[in-house]
């Protein structure tokens, strides 16, 4: 089904085509979903949220981006609320230098190392963190986001890669 | 702030591993879009309220005293003026009556008039009320989580006991009749059931 039958049959409201959306992306939307909220539990509840949201408004969806873009920053936003409700973010903000460095070495880093260590990474860091590298989002769009400004967006990313790597050698 | 071999760290982001949700999520998300179909969102419920009628013939009034035949000779760009100034000067009038009449104690009296509706038309309603209350009753037949939670339990009871108590006063009133006494708890039992019904959808 292309994207444009998908999105005229979520208009209708039709099951099967709501269905097909929820098949096409539950998985990166669950991914996502559990490590901004670092809860496999609290994931699916943001997964269900998120997509009872993207059905009920789908009317909204303008076509500016791809519907996976869209859909990608509903679960974003309700999985940051879920996790602001938890515990508030940046509570852990600590200043970065200039003079800092980090050096992510020329030897693969495993995976699996990196996923644990970026759960437990405070949620502040994790936050920007997975918003900028793995999400793709922009400093500006992180900033608006979180309500914070893109000097913070940046330096908390620095601070949470600093604070990643030294974890990384601590895992390897 | 410097970052060196960041392709490493791309790397391995690319292959983090990918997790499936719970099979049962979809199964919750298409009972949320069937209750959602069945029941109205809460706010479309609400009664509808119609203002007294006299406001309109106020404003109607006010503005025939403040709209005077335009002079004759009166350049396009002047009557425009004009009209524009004497709009101000209603809307800043019609501002403050409201203002003093709201703080004045005759407020408290003003009257609140509901629609009485067709019943054909409530007829919808009802079968989306009975939808919702079959699914209710599914999800506990079928001893879903949400159903163990204390407060859908006694919520559920109370749904229960009011549909018993609606039975029997429809029958009451087979027997006897429209007595207004009757008709009036039966709505007042209605109103509570479709507010308990609206909840336990939401605790869903």
């Amino acid at each position: 089904m292309t994207e444009q039958a998908l999105i005229q049959g979520l208009l209708a409201q039709d099951r099967a085509a709501q269905r097909t959306l929820y098949e096409r992306y539950n998985k990166a939307m669950y991914s996502s979903a559990y490590r901004i909220t670092g809860d496999f539990e609290l994931a699916a509840e943001v997964l269900q949220d998120a997509f009872l949201q993207v059905f009920r408004n789908i009317g909204s969806f303008e076509g500016r981006s791809t519907i996976g873009a869209w859909i990608k920053a509903i679960v974003v936003r309700t999985a940051l609320r879920a996790v602001e409700r938890r515990k508030p973010a940046f509570a852990e903000l600590q200043p970065v230098h200039m003079s800092d460095q980090v050096d992510w070495g020329a030897h693969p880093i495993d995976a699996e190392y990196l996923e644990k260590a970026i759960l437990s990474l405070p949620d502040g860091y994790r936050t920007v963190f997975l918003l900028a590298e793995v999400e793709g989002y922009t400093h500006r769009e992180i900033a608006e986001m979180l309500g914070v400004t893109e000097g913070t967006s940046k330096s908390q990313l620095f601070a949470a890669k600093k604070r990643l790597r030294e974890l990384l050698y601590v895992e390897a | 702030m410097k970052e060196l071999n960041h392709d490493t760290l791309q790397k391995a982001l690319r292959q983090l591993p990918a997790y499936e949700p719970p099979a049962l999520l979809w199964d919750a998300l298409e009972t949320q879009l069937d209750l959602d179909s069945a029941m109205p969102v809460p706010s479309e419920n609400l009664p509808l309220h119609t203002p007294p009628a006299d406001i309109w013939a106020n404003i109607e009034a006010r503005l025939e005293q403040e709209a005077p035949a335009a002079p004759a000779l009166q350049s396009r760009r002047g009557g425009l003026w004009w009209r524009r100034l004497s709009a101000a000067a209603a809307v800043v009038l019609l501002l403050g009556a409201g203002w003093w009449a709201m703080r004045t104690e005759g407020f408290e009296s003003v009257e609140v008039h509901q629609e009485i509706v067709d019943n054909r038309l409530l007829e919808p309603l009802q079968e989306q009320e009975d939808a919702a209350f079959e699914m209710v009753q599914h999800l506990c037949r079928e001893q879903q989580p949400v159903c163990q939670v204390p407060e859908f339990r006694n919520l559920k009871s109370e749904l229960d006991e009011l549909t018993e108590a609606r039975s029997s006063l429809r029958e009451a009133l087979g027997a006897y009749g429209n007595d207004p006494e009757l008709v009036g708890q039966l709505v007042e039992i209605e109103r509570e059931r479709s507010r308990i019904l609206q909840t336990l959808v939401t605790m869903i």
